[in-house]
């Protein structure tokens, strides 16, 4: 990996936020991962990254799920975590759904023991961001159900799934229709 | 991803997947009910799910000798 410049640009629509539609794999539906860039022959800090048009091959009959959160309640935090000279990632994705019934708590409990493997996209990106690679998938870290008191209080499904060590990558498309 | 199924009246593939939504740069995007000018913008940006078949019948030797 070598050191480029980095100049930045001024993106006249950027905001902060996420999409809200979230589509969720099971870690071991996926035969084969999209390979990582090639460290060597990067020319741009964005080609540590970008996995482009890279795809995942998933078992037959199997895809990713979506899940509809809900606006300005999804959020990221990537943070290098580690000792001096050996930093990893560490990414942690919360996805939250205004309400509670019982579709949201069987998905908590379907899936609060699952690896996973999630991808996401920010507000207005053209490629999504994926969490959970071969050998270190993504994982429910937290979670729950809140129901304020007030009847204009809270009310809520969410949970975050954490990875680690890889950076979130970044992928032109995701297969969330059945493979064949 | 090796198995193909044809939509559009046979002139594009799906790839690898049934025909169905996929997450995309425009979106998700339903392969099972995109129009041709949706499909052309898909596979303009290099789509791994979707491909322009190519054209029926065998061309003579003489011209693939021409276009060669």
């Amino acid at each position: 990996m070598d050191l480029f410049d980095y100049t930045g640009q001024n993106y006249l629509e950027e905001s902060a936020a996420l999409e809200t539609e979230v589509c969720i794999a099971d870690y071991f539906d996926i035969e084969t991962f999209p390979a990582l860039p090639d460290l060597d022959t990067g020319t741009t800090n964005a080609d540590y990254v970008d996995l482009a048009a890279a795809t995942f091959t998933m078992a037959t009959g199997t895809k990713f799920h979506k899940f509809s959160a809900t606006l300005e309640r999804n959020a990221l935090s990537t943070t290098l975590e580690g000792p001096r000279g050996a930093k990893a990632f560490m990414n942690m994705l919360t996805i939250a759904r205004s309400g509670a019934d019982k579709e949201l708590v069987g998905f908590l409990r379907a899936n609060r023991n699952r690896k996973l493997v999630v991808a996401f996209k920010f507000l207005g990106a053209a490629q999504y961001c994926i969490l959970g690679y071969m050998g270190l998938p993504a994982e429910v870290d937290s979670g729950g159900i809140e129901v304020g008191a007030e009847i204009t209080g809270e009310k809520v499904t969410n949970f975050v799934v954490r990875s680690i060590f890889h950076a979130p990558y970044f992928i032109d498309e995701v297969p969330l229709t059945e493979a064949v | 991803m090796s198995k193909v199924t044809k939509i559009l009246d046979g002139k594009y593939e799906v790839l690898g997947v049934k025909p169905g939504p996929i997450g995309t740069f425009m979106g998700i995007v339903d392969l099972s009910k995109i129009n041709e000018a949706t499909a052309e913008r898909l596979v303009a940006r290099g789509s791994s799910y979707l491909r322009k078949a190519k054209p029926s019948g065998k061309k003579s030797k003489d011209k693939e000798e021409e276009i060669s």
